[in-house]
């Protein structure tokens, strides 16, 4: 007796296994799936590569998926049988600027692979930097020059990059900034200069113009004459907000001041 | 009988056979992926590098993508592929003799054509080339009308050929080998018997023991990059035709 209720479940499940390998037959195809591939480079404050590029935690967000991996010591990181559709990618790491990307395009089948191209291009490679420590204790503008002084925790760069904050009023807040620049620091004669031009400024002759600084670390954010930004890939937007996002800033300085010259 | 023995319980019995068969028909009804479109393009070039001047043709390029591989058809240097469903493919490149080559990320969306980015392929060596014995490494001064040092390697081959068809790969540790190294370049031949490297292409520190390995490898193959594994894949590099390890100081 008790066999043949074995036998009989037996082949009860047999039945409901052979249906159930067939009830997919007019799922509406395709719905590719695939792995997504990509690098990080982590830099350090200056812009310099790491050794070690493990340890960065990347998020995919997808319509209907969300998945997290952590690169490895080479930053390679690879998402397996993800299906297909539009994907955006967060990473972030301890003590590192965080980065998203949007709008990834991953159509399944055979590999996406990010950032990297045949040529040997890395180009496109997504770069997290380590956050400044990098303290700004003086900054003078005079003569279309700015002059600057700096406390580093490690060896002194031959240059560094600010992004300066200006407004016609005192203690503003930087989100509230009439200008903002970005200005490259290199060493000359002992002395951090950039240039920095008032005409460039949107502020009239005789005029107070206050200013704070920050360290900022990448290869660079470009803004035009009507002070539309580039974005380069240590930046991103927060469509929420319509602002861009800068990772990589260090503390802010003191606040600062000058007269705008005649 | 025991109802533990799986065999035993099931002897002259089909239910192992049925079930066996069930399980094969149910994986036997799941559908490949079907393409939301079958009309997308990969177009691109393939270039020879080629001494010999060969006719560029005779070389082979195949798409890999959701739905199986499929052929190019191919006049003069310019290969097309038609009729390929949406999805993400690979490119395969080969011709006889030559290095094959890899190429990632073509991604079809559909009603669309796709332009490869270009591809050269390298002839490979000689299979006839007997790779040589490295004798010795060491620094020594440049014989040319600028003094300055060079790093010479001494062997036991006999050629007047400038370019011989060894690669150099080079790595602090002794175990240097072409897929563990820290710099690679060609070789160039000083005499019918050495090869030399210029000590400024090296970035290894001065004082530094620095060891070689020779593979065979066409000189002109710099490398191309292996996108899904992030590796320089030299595609006419032989792995098991290669020198002895010798050292030298960095000068």
């Amino acid at each position: 007796m008790k066999i043949r209720k074995i036998r009989s479940g037996v082949w009860a499940i047999c039945l409901a296994f052979g249906f159930m390998g067939c009830s997919n037959e007019q799922t509406f195809l395709p719905d590719l799936e695939g792995n997504m591939v990509g690098y990080v480079l982590t830099c350090d404050e200056f812009a310099d590569p790491l050794d070690d590029h493990g340890g960065v935690l990347v998020s995919t967000f997808g319509a209907a998926h969300i998945a997290q991996i952590h690169t490895d010591a080479r930053g390679r990181f690879e998402f397996r049988n993800l299906p297909a559709g539009t994907y955006d990618l967060f990473f972030e790491k301890s003590g590192f600027g965080n980065m998203k990307q949007i709008g990834i395009q991953h159509l399944g089948g055979k590999p996406t692979i990010l950032g990297l191209s045949f040529n040997g291009s890395n180009q496109g490679s997504f770069r997290l930097y380590q956050l400044p420590t990098t303290q700004i204790t003086q900054l003078s503008l005079e003569n279309d020059t700015l002059s600057g002084e700096f406390d580093f925790a490690g060896d002194q760069p031959n240059n560094l990059t600010l992004m300066m904050f200006l407004s016609d009023e005192s203690d503003f807040v930087t989100g509230e900034a009439k200008k903002i620049v970005t200005r490259y620091m290199a060493m000359t004669n002992g002395v951090y200069q950039g240039r920095m031009y008032a005409g460039d400024l949107p502020f009239q002759p005789g005029e107070i113009v206050y200013y704070r600084a920050a360290v900022v670390v990448g290869d660079g954010i470009f803004f035009s004459s009507n002070n539309i930004a580039f974005i380069e890939p240590d930046t991103y937007i927060n469509y929420n907000t319509g602002r861009i996002i800068y990772p990589n800033l260090g503390n802010e300085s003191d606040q600062f001041s000058y007269v705008s010259p005649e | 009988m025991s109802l533990t023995n799986f065999h035993m319980f099931h002897r002259n019995d089909l239910i192992v056979i049925v079930l066996y068969a069930l399980t094969m028909l149910s994986v036997s009804c799941e559908k490949d992926p079907e393409p939301l479109t079958t009309n997308s393009v990969i177009t691109g070039y393939v270039y020879l590098d080629d001494p010999d001047f060969e006719s560029p043709t005779g070389f082979e390029v195949v798409a890999s993508g959701p739905y199986g591989q499929k052929s190019a058809s191919i006049s003069n240097d310019q290969f097309v592929i038609t009729g390929l469903g949406n999805g993400n493919y690979y490119l395969d490149y080969s011709r006889d003799n030559y290095g094959s080559v890899r190429q990632y990320g073509i991604q079809l969306f559909g009603n669309d054509t796709a332009h490869a980015e270009y591809v050269q392929l390298y002839k490979k060596p000689s299979p006839n080339f007997v790779m040589p014995e490295f004798i010795r490494a060491s620094v020594v001064d440049n014989e040319g009308y600028e003094s300055r040092k060079i790093i010479r390697i001494e062997t036991n081959y006999s050629t007047y050929e400038t370019y011989w068809p060894v690669r150099l790969f080079m790595h602090v540790s002794k175990e240097v080998s072409c897929s563990e190294y820290m710099e690679s370049y060609p070789t160039m031949a000083n005499y019918v018997n050495e090869l030399y490297i210029e000590p400024s292409w090296l970035h290894f520190s001065s004082g530094t023991e620095v060891f070689v390995i020779g593979y065979s490898c066409n000189p002109r193959d710099n490398g191309y990059l292996d996108t899904y594994k992030n590796e320089l894949i030299f595609s006419t590099l032989d792995k098991n035709k290669h020198s002895n390890v010798v050292s030298f100081i960095m000068p």
